[in-house]
């Protein structure tokens, strides 16, 4: 029943986006994933995030931080305070993430004293030695629409809310960019949320495997409190967990801002 | 005592207080002997709370070489309350910062020692000028702990997504560390300072054998009350004038007297910073009531002989930075004029011409990343002094080139910086390898080195017998 429920929403919004569906788009995929892009994600964030790195032999390295989200008019913007270790405490990093004329980054290392404007690095380079890329951390566990061609959807077999959706770059551009030839997604279409991403590298090899899980629904709004990447060449694993999130409680603007990186805010 | 006795006070309810402590050793290893065999040890402490935080650390060094800063340690240019609490010639603490982070309204305050960075260029100091610096090591030493921090107020607040203001309030009137004339990286270079060999006892005779390299003769009627009577009858038969090196030879030692500024209303320094913002594009204006963080150097007849004085003065700078960023590349500008500065040169009694002069400097900067995690820098930049023949000739001009180069492996484990950075006229340069490799969250190692090229005259050069290898393991857990 519930699928059907679903199929026919799938439907409405296939036909409400008819428009926006592009050529070589599944209509049901496009639709899925349209919602799952829409989903409700409150208008700001602050979570305690600690970072498990663990290289395919050696030991693992932890870091914490505390990060602050805001989506706004002009798009997203994401702050990350690092904790600890002690090498890495005070390090600030912040992304401005909209329009082309707004993506920015700024870092602060204590070292420095200053924040400092760097270039934009490729949204498909590895954010700061994790496992995501840059548009990995931006998204969190939703996809841009613009990238992808969303060509097939099928539901998981004896699990009616799990869909498999595959999606392939709109261009080359945009391959080489995200750095990714094909992903499939697991995404469950009843929390709108993606559980898993297998992304091919350009290749078309298995890169990395991305999983969200400990879904949690905190005043309306449904956040993983896990997620786990895996990347299937180096055998190099990262782990975040979010723990102490708040969803639209206020806080100090500068938190998002190059001047907050500096401390004080 | 009473600053720490505050610290204490401060970092006393530990239950909310988190303590960092560290310890780093660190050898430099010249070409013929170790030049510095340092173990610091750190303490922070870090308070927060609702609506406020403070921050505190303290750091304690030993040098068992003792070749940065052989002998007893001057302290003059450093206000009473920013210094070192010397152990013996060989060691010393120092708190580099406590600092007390809050809020007032709209605006955000930093009280306390803390340093204060509103230039953005690597390696040429065009707008990093709040705080002074030390160059025990020249250049080569790391920008957060050569920097000297200073007890301030700084407030900052938000222009929206504008921008944001900044002020700041200095009552700590202290300077540039110099090396002494006996130190490893004692300044020599006709092109920078001659205060170099002013610092410590050599007084008149440093001085003079630093004069002696742009200098082929001196007066010697101006230094008559301290030149044996002997050399005087001498230069009458040779014009009055003799060679500075013959002068130097026979010239007694000094007392050099330190003229610090005292502090009231009208020598506190203050500043401002308008930073502006749109899209891609940054753009801050500063503005600086501040003192030179170099003396003006003046020989005076005094009623026993002559006195070398070195005086700090008021100035103004007016800043600009401006930068825009292309994807991956980012183009920066940053740009100072300050009202007066002193030039490298020594005034001798009856010479009335002028010690400074207005001064700039300018560096264009572009940085690209390649890549995931690689950054190219360039820099092309020139510090200099407007002067005129009402002036005492020196330098007035220094083109600099730079290349920065950062690259990151292992997943940020393993880190390497070449900086290399030269004049354009002499081609001089300083090159600057540094790597570290992070072995485990809590303990680092860091091997490097660093190497001078040009002539014994140049800003680089002067340090060509000083190439090192460093290395310095730390561990903060």
């Amino acid at each position: 029943m519930r699928t059907l429920a679903f199929l026919m929403l799938a439907l409405c919004s296939s036909f409400t986006l008819s428009e926006s569906v592009r050529a070589g788009d599944d209509s049901t995929a496009r639709a899925l994933m349209t919602r799952i892009a829409e989903r409700d994600e409150g208008h700001r964030q602050q979570a305690e995030i600690r970072f498990v790195l663990t290289p395919q032999r050696g030991a693992a390295q932890e870091r914490t931080a505390l990060a602050y989200r805001e989506q706004g008019e002009e798009g997203r913007r994401l702050a990350l305070y690092f904790e600890s270790p002690r090498s890495l405490r005070g390090t600030g990093f912040l992304a401005w993430d909209g329009t082309e004329a707004t993506q920015d980054r700024w870092l602060y290392l204590p070292s420095l004293r200053r924040a400092r404007r760097i270039p934009s690095a490729e949204r498909g380079a590895y954010f700061l030695g994790t496992d995501l890329s840059y548009d990995d951390m931006r998204l969190f566990g939703k996809v841009d629409l613009q990238d992808y061609h969303f060509v097939r959807a099928i539901t998981v077999e004896g699990q009616p809310n799990l869909w498999d959706i595959e999606g392939r770059p709109v261009s080359e551009e945009v391959a080489k960019a995200l750095g990714y030839r094909r992903a499939f997604w697991r995404v469950d279409a009843r929390q709108l949320f993606v559980l898993e991403a297998r992304l091919h590298d350009l290749q078309d090899a298995l890169l990395k495997t991305v999983i969200f899980s400990e879904l949690d629904s905190l005043d309306g709004i449904v956040t993983a409190r896990r997620i786990t990447a895996i990347n299937h060449k180096t055998g190099h694993r990262t782990e975040l967990q979010l723990s102490n999130i708040v969803n639209d409680a206020p806080f100090p603007a500068e938190r998002l801002t190059p001047q907050g990186l500096e401390g004080g805010g | 005592m009473k600053v720490w006795a505050t610290l204490l006070l401060a970092i006393t309810p530990a239950w909310a207080t988190d303590w960092l402590p560290g310890v780093e050793l660190y050898l430099a290893q010249g070409s013929d002997a170790p030049q510095s065999q340092r173990f610091s040890g750190l303490l922070g402490a870090e308070h927060r709370a609702s609506g406020w935080s403070l921050n505190g650390l303290l750091r304690a060094e030993a040098d068992q070489e003792d070749r940065l800063e052989p002998g007893p340690i001057d302290q003059q240019h450093r206000s009473p309350a920013n210094r070192r609490v010397l152990i013996g010639e060989r060691a010393s603490a120092e708190l580099r910062e406590l600092y007390l982070d809050h809020r007032l309204g709209e605006w955000t305050l930093r009280s306390g020692k803390q340093q204060i960075v509103w230039g953005s260029t690597d390696g040429i100091k065009v707008l990093d000028v709040v705080n002074p610096q030390s160059f025990r090591e020249y250049l080569l030493d790391e920008p957060e702990r050569s920097r000297i921090p200073l007890w301030s107020l700084r407030g900052r607040r938000p222009l929206g997504d504008a921008g944001t203001i900044d002020w700041v309030l200095i009552p700590d009137l202290s300077f540039h560390e110099l090396a002494g004339p006996d130190a490893l990286f004692a300044i020599t270079s006709p092109l920078l300072t001659p205060q170099g060999s002013l610092s410590q006892p050599s007084g008149l005779q440093g001085l003079l054998l630093t004069l002696s390299r742009t200098t082929s003769s001196l007066p010697v009627d101006s230094l008559a009350p301290a030149i044996d009577p002997l050399l005087i009858a001498l230069a009458e038969n040779l014009g009055g004038r003799l060679p500075p090196e013959l002068l130097a030879a026979f010239a007694p030692e000094l007392q050099t007297v330190t003229r610090r500024p005292r502090l009231s209303a009208s020598t506190v320094e203050v500043g401002t910073r308008l930073g502006l913002r749109r899209g891609r594009n940054d753009l801050t204006l500063t503005l600086l009531r501040h003192h030179a963080d170099l003396p003006y150097v003046t020989v005076e007849t005094v009623d026993e002989g002559l006195e070398v004085q070195l005086d700090y003065q008021m100035t103004h700078t007016l800043g600009l930075q401006a930068s825009r960023s292309f994807g991956s590349g980012l183009l920066r500008f940053e740009g100072a004029l300050t009202e007066r500065a002193p030039l490298p040169v020594v005034s001798l009694p009856g010479d009335d011409r002028r010690t400074g002069a207005p001064s700039y400097g300018v560096v264009l900067g572009y940085d690209q990343l390649i890549g995931d995690q690689s950054l190219l820098s360039i820099q092309l930049g020139a510090l200099g002094a407007m002067m005129d023949e009402r002036h005492i000739p020196a330098n007035d001009h220094l083109p600099l080139v730079s290349l920065l180069w950062r690259d990151e492996w292992i997943r940020n484990r393993l880190t390497g910086e070449l900086f290399t950075m030269a004049t354009l006229d002499r081609g001089d340069a300083l090159i600057r390898l540094r790597t570290a490799l992070r072995l485990d969250d809590s303990w680092q190692l860091r091997v490097g080195g660093d190497h001078f090229l040009g002539d014994r005259q140049g800003v680089f050069g002067q340090f060509r017998d000083r190439e090192r290898l460093i290395f310095e393991l730390s561990w903060t857990p």
